[in-house]
């Protein structure tokens, strides 16, 4: 099963469809956490949950608010959400019957 | 060049150690977020030492370093005395230029192509371009 952290990205990257990239990923964790997660804790996490087969990237256009550089865009793959989904299951099974309001 | 042109030198040194193209989509994400240079310089730091520590999880950089590069700082200091050794006695003033000469020049030879020889397998070794 996968992590938190790994589950915070497949979402984050599900929810921005084709705007999903590093910088767009890390505000969207930051606007749900309340936490800016380090670019080495996305890219490590990113290249991992690539190599599960979870994600596929690929080098995308350059914009003049990026200084002309390109940005890293990532698609979650059926494999990914299946994963996501799995997780969601399964924290929402542990928490039946438990209120932490 | 002021203090934040050199931290942003200092990031774009450290990002040379990333791929080419994560390279540019670290720097771009850096620009789009508006990130100071400190900022800028930890988030690249982080990044690098978090790569250099996965590279060291398989066998091949283990190998390099114990298996090659150790043994081989040995051999090279043995060398390098040798030569070092061999160039006192050309120079003497009190010995003629001559018998010693050609073995110095093999040392120095011989320490160069072990060298070359360690860099190049660790090279492959590691993985890495180098060799």
């Amino acid at each position: 099963m996968i992590g938190e952290f790994e589950y915070l990205l497949i979402t984050a990257a599900a929810r921005l469809g084709d705007e999903a990239y590093g910088a767009a990923i890390r505000e969207e964790i930051a606007a749900a956490t309340g936490r800016k997660c380090s670019l080495g804790a996305l890219y490590t996490t990113v290249d991992r949950l690539e190599t599960k087969g979870f994600f596929k990237t690929w080098m995308g256009d350059a914009t003049p608010q990026r200084g002309g550089r390109s940005k890293r865009m990532i698609r979650v793959t059926p494999k990914g959400v299946e994963a996501a989904k799995n997780f969601y299951d399964a924290v929402t099974r542990v928490s039946r019957g438990v209120s932490w309001a | 060049m002021g203090m934040t042109g050199m931290i942003w030198s200092v990031v774009d040194g450290l990002s040379q150690l990333l791929e080419r193209n994560e390279r540019e989509a670290v720097r771009g994400d850096l620009a789009e977020a508006g990130e100071n240079a400190w900022q800028g310089l930890w988030e690249m730091l982080g990044l690098v030492v978090r790569r250099q520590m996965l590279l060291w999880k398989n066998w091949r950089p283990w190998l390099a370093a114990f298996g090659l590069a150790l043994p081989g700082s040995f051999l090279l200091m043995g060398f390098s005395i040798s030569v070092s050794s061999a160039y006192q006695q050309i120079f003497d003033p009190k010995i003629t230029v001559g018998a010693g000469f050609w073995l110095f020049a093999c040392n120095v030879l011989l320490l160069a192509a072990w060298a070359w020889t360690g860099a190049s397998s660790w090279g492959r070794c590691r993985g890495g371009p180098f060799g």
